[in-house]
């Protein structure tokens, strides 16, 4: 497996986009998430780092940065 | 909605409306092409191809000049002004028209029905019919894509529970997809999202796990277009949506919500073995 750097997905319209603007507490509340999911992650200089293919997956990564940044998922979707 | 958008998908390339308006774009000064050209490829072609076609008669760019009659209903009256934009407004609201009729003839009415809410500035939220909408592979897809992940999130909740548990699990996934450019969903709306909600009870005896639950599926997608979104089309170049936010801003033609709602349940069970869990997931409802 190969690993590279998490960026935040949104949609814009019709679009999914990559935004490189995660703020301070993104990568822990992003590492909760993978850890919910049990997907697995790397660490590399503050940066969260998941394989090749999920971030080829723009749809799932959409969803785990909604959920990343949604305080109530957070709060009620611990890491196990 | 709005298909030409998966142009801006990085290495996405001319989107597969845009190319079917090139192809027919020579016969489309006639009536008669334009129905052929509904036919074969729906109102998303026709637009294009119209859109196309303003461009090459020369008629000047949208959007920069304001008039008298901004907020007026939609109207297909002939043109009424020497002023060059109303001019090229009548011919494109008149060409939605024809397009809407076509569609009708061609039996494409949810598409022509959006097209003609647009026009006539409705706004709000326009429901769809469930039935209709699930009709296409790519919305029973989104669904089996997130009943999916719903169902590996309920093995991981079986691997941890204990004997005697009971609790609730509720997760949400949206999927986004883009409707085939074979079926009529591709002209009523292009590319939509279905958020799935659900609520499951899990209840533990040994190592058995049994789930019950349901899912609320909300299909949504807004009618809408925007500014500086293009569709590349080889031979014409960048066609955009001015011509569609020209008809907004001159003729009251309005962006609304298209929306649809229905519920799936669920019940299942897990064996959770020392390897390997065995699953069994039963999916009821429409």
């Amino acid at each position: 497996m190969t690993f590279g750097r998490f960026v935040p997905v949104r949609s814009v319209g019709d679009r999914l986009v990559a935004f490189d603007d995660a703020g301070p507490d993104f990568a822990d509340a992003l590492r909760q998430v993978l850890d919910f999911y049990d997907v697995p992650w790397r660490e590399q200089g503050g940066d969260v780092l998941v394989t090749t293919q999920l971030l080829a997956d723009l749809d799932t990564c959409w969803n785990y940065t909604t959920k990343a940044t949604d305080a109530a998922w957070l709060e009620t979707h611990p890491a196990a | 909605m709005h298909r030409q958008r998966q142009a801006d998908h990085p290495g996405a390339g001319a989107p597969p409306a845009a190319r079917a308006a090139e192809e027919v774009r020579p016969g489309l000064d006639s009536a008669a092409a334009v129905l052929a050209l509904q036919a074969s490829a729906g109102n998303q072609a026709v637009a294009r191809a119209v859109r196309t076609l303003a461009r090459d008669r020369g008629t000047p760019e949208s959007g920069s000049q304001a008039t008298p009659d901004a907020g007026a209903p939609a109207t297909d009256a002939g043109s009424t002004s020497d002023d060059p934009e109303q001019t090229r407004v009548d011919a494109i609201v008149k060409k939605y028209r024809d397009m809407i009729a076509a569609a009708r003839a061609d039996g494409k009415n949810v598409a022509a029905d959006n097209l003609q809410h647009w026009l006539d500035g409705k706004g709000g939220v326009r429901k769809i019919d469930v039935k209709w909408l699930r009709g296409f592979g790519c919305v029973t897809d989104a669904e089996d894509t997130n009943k999916g992940r719903f169902e590996t999130s309920l093995n991981k909740q079986a691997n941890g529970a204990s004997h005697g548990d009971k609790k609730t699990f509720t997760d949400h996934w949206d999927r986004m997809f883009t409707a085939s450019t074979r079926d009529e969903l591709y002209y009523a709306s292009g590319t939509s999202t279905l958020t799935s909600k659900g609520t499951f009870e899990l209840s533990v005896i040994e190592n058995e796990v049994t789930i019950g639950g349901t899912v609320l599926q909300h299909w949504h997608d807004p009618y809408d277009w925007h500014a500086g979104l293009s569709a590349y089309i080889p031979g014409f170049g960048s066609i955009s949506d001015a011509d569609a936010l020209l008809v907004e801003k001159l003729r009251g033609a309005k962006p609304f919500e298209m929306e649809a709602d229905w519920t799936q349940s669920l019940s299942g069970l897990i064996k959770v073995g020392k390897l390997w869990n065995t699953k069994t997931f039963t999916w009821s409802g429409p």
